[in-house]
């Protein structure tokens, strides 16, 4: 499964290898932006790279083949991963207006009142 | 396309068998509906809607209750997405009972400022934190751990900034929604290879799978990548070190009787999923180290994980002057000292799981989860009933209590001695018996008994704090006019605390026999159900 990535056929491995791309870009995201609404842009990347392992695995590796053996676990639980991340993104959006309302500001660096 | 269609086949329709033992979740499904309906039948609905929640919540306890001995009650129902047993029958019993306690808290603290009409949202959002939270007890699925993990987060950032106008409020649902967002996206990258690695979705498949072959050195790494992520998902709900930034913020800012909900619920909630979700993985390897996966560096990183955490909360409490931000090192520490326990998942010298799926484990952390509800509950009352009367959280102000309230006093002085885990109080039996457990397994597990043992002195130094300015500091302010309700409430939880641990034999009965998960180890004879479990019966 994680042999050399062979070149001209697109496989697993290339999959594997965007999502880790996704999911580092995505946290590179979350780490240096200072706007609460780019950081969740963040954690919807690394969400997506997260989907794009699980299909990928699905397709290549654990479908079962066609017809009676068919499973599509890995399809089914990104299609509820995506719908889990408009659900989340529907919470955080109110809780960043929530909060513009009242410091008129979603820059994360002025969430400063409380001293963890 | 044909064969897709022939896959999916008709939609799955769960029998009366399979809905029985998920009796209170239902019952709290029908809760939350009929709290949101509530207000077209009410004017002035908050006190209504405070009222049809407790009863529901009532009614899931007693139907759990009732059903407890049903036939085909443990197992695994819903083609294996979820899971009932003993434990988490336990569990979420003592969830309802937290609950039920926390609206009647409710009551003597914000029901006379909240706004008109705010009540069916808020007790909706808490209900369904709840149902997430009695679902995470019985999961056995990667895809329901997700969304349990998910189904119990979502509403709980809602409620740390329920008060839209707070400031602070708004900060630290902020702070939550952030950390969790980023925490729960990582751990379902990690998941991915989990599924990637076995085909499968099913936790107890995965143990098997484990134990069937080794996957290699890029495997290995995959797999670590994987655990990580599980690890940093769970670890935020816990609140362990390192992802226990946002539990002091949020404890502070949140409204008292939300702060108390995540102390235990939440962080209860947590502990148990670890529990049920790493012990069935090492029930498939045979709670033994094994070639296709390294069982004895996972329980040292949740050991270590465990022994920092109970370090840090408490060295952080020691410097805190705000009660609720005290009690949420606390938790922290508390978090840590169970966290130490789930650690138990290698065979040293006790038998870590028993013939029967008896797990010392997770007996010890359901009897501290029974003791740790009624200390945390009790004194956050207390905490919210001074602050009804001085609108201060600050520990300086309860200078005198013992004169102005010597009710309150004494009932906070039995939760911080309960808390530190001396006798007569149950908290000593809680604590006592986690390290029994740590110690019966011997190994490095000695190390872990030290460190919460250490610990405990160092929590001696703030929580006898509390109790020194209750009673030594003298103050002319007057006597407080204390809710009777929530004085009720408190005087109940310390007399629990002492009955409990009177009555230690009839505690230590039940939770041994409620410490049983149902493993698929001790049914492999049945073929495994593991796929399309979603997509229904194949024709």
């Amino acid at each position: 499964m994680l042999a050399g990535i062979q070149f001209g056929i697109i496989g697993l491995q290339h999959y594997l290898v965007l999502a880790a791309l996704l999911f580092v870009c995505g946290l590179a995201t979350i780490l240096v932006k200072r706007n609460a609404i780019g950081i969740l842009m963040g954690v919807e990347l690394v969400l997506n790279a997260a989907n794009v392992n699980l299909v990928a695995f699905n397709r290549f590796a654990h479908g079962g083949g066609a017809g009676p053996a068919l499973k599509l676990d890995g399809q089914v639980f990104a299609i509820f991963v995506i719908v889990l991340a408009a659900a989340e993104a529907a919470v955080a959006l109110a809780i960043f207006l929530n909060f513009y309302n009242n410091f008129s500001t979603i820059d994360v660096e002025r969430a400063q009142n409380l001293r963890g | 396309m044909t064969h897709l269609l022939a896959a999916i086949g008709l939609p799955y329709i769960p029998g009366w068998d399979e809905l029985r033992p998920f009796a209170a979740d239902l019952w709290l499904i029908v809760t939350i509906v009929a709290v949101l309906i509530t207000p077209f039948f009410i004017t002035r609905s908050n006190i209504a809607c405070a009222l049809v929640a407790l009863a529901g919540v009532t009614l899931a306890f007693l139907s759990q209750l009732l059903v407890r001995n049903s036939p085909h009650v443990i197992g695994e129902h819903f083609r294996g997405l979820l899971v009932m047993d003993q434990f988490a029958m336990l569990w979420k019993l003592l969830l309802l009972l937290f609950v039920a306690g926390v609206i009647l808290m409710w009551f003597t603290t914000t029901a006379s400022n909240m706004h008109e009409g705010d009540g069916p949202e808020f007790f909706a959002l808490l209900l369904s934190a709840t149902l997430g939270m009695s679902l995470m007890a019985s999961t056995s699925n990667l895809l329901m751990l997700v969304l349990s993990v998910e189904m119990a987060s979502l509403p709980s950032y809602v409620l740390a900034g329920f008060r839209k106008t707070h400031r602070i409020g708004a900060e630290a649902s902020l702070k939550y929604v952030l950390f969790g967002a980023v925490t729960s996206a990582v751990m379902i990258y990690g998941l991915s290879f989990l599924y990637g690695l076995y085909g499968t979705l099913q936790v107890g498949a995965i143990g098997h799978a484990m134990a069937a072959g080794a996957i290699g050195v890029g495997g290995n790494a995959l797999l670590a990548v994987a655990l990580l992520g599980l690890i940093v998902g769970i670890g935020f709900k816990v609140s362990a070190v390192p992802f226990h930034f946002w539990c002091p913020d949020v404890f502070e800012g949140a409204s008292i009787e939300v702060t108390t909900f995540l102390s235990v619920a939440s962080k209860g909630a947590a502990l148990v999923l670890l529990i049920r979700v790493l012990t069935t993985i090492a029930a498939g390897l045979g709670f033994a180290p094994h070639a296709g996966m390294s069982l004895a560096a996972l329980a040292g990183v949740i050991g270590v994980m465990g022994a920092v955490t109970c370090t840090v909360g408490n060295l952080g409490a020691l410097v805190q002057t705000n009660i609720k931000r005290l009690l949420a090192y606390s938790s922290i520490a508390h978090a840590g000292y169970m966290l130490c326990a789930v650690s138990l998942l290698v065979r040293h010298k006790a038998t870590i799981v028993g013939e029967d799926g008896n797990s010392i484990a997770a007996q010890a952390i359901l009897l501290y989860l029974a003791v740790y509800l009624f200390m945390n509950l009790g004194a956050f009352t207390v905490a919210a009933l001074i602050y009804r009367q001085t609108g201060s959280e600050d520990i300086t102000h309860y200078a005198g209590l013992s004169r102005r309230s010597p009710l309150a006093a004494a009932c906070m002085t039995v939760f911080m001695f309960s808390l530190i885990g001396l006798p007569p109080f149950a908290g000593f039996v809680a604590k006592f018996n986690l390290m029994w457990v740590l110690g019966t397994n011997g190994g490095w597990w000695w190390a872990l008994v030290a460190v919460i043992g250490l610990n405990t002195i160092f929590s001696l130094y703030y929580y006898v704090r509390v109790v020194k300015i209750m009673y030594l500091t003298p103050s002319d302010a007057p006597a407080l006019n204390v809710n009777p309700l929530g004085l009720g409430l408190a005087v109940a939880c310390a007399a629990a605390l002492v009955l409990l641990f009177i009555g230690l034999a009839p505690l230590s009965r039940v939770t041994t026999n409620y410490g049983k998960l149902y493993l698929t180890s001790q049914t492999q004879q049945q073929p495994a159900q593991s796929t399309a479990m979603i997509t229904g019966e194949r024709r």
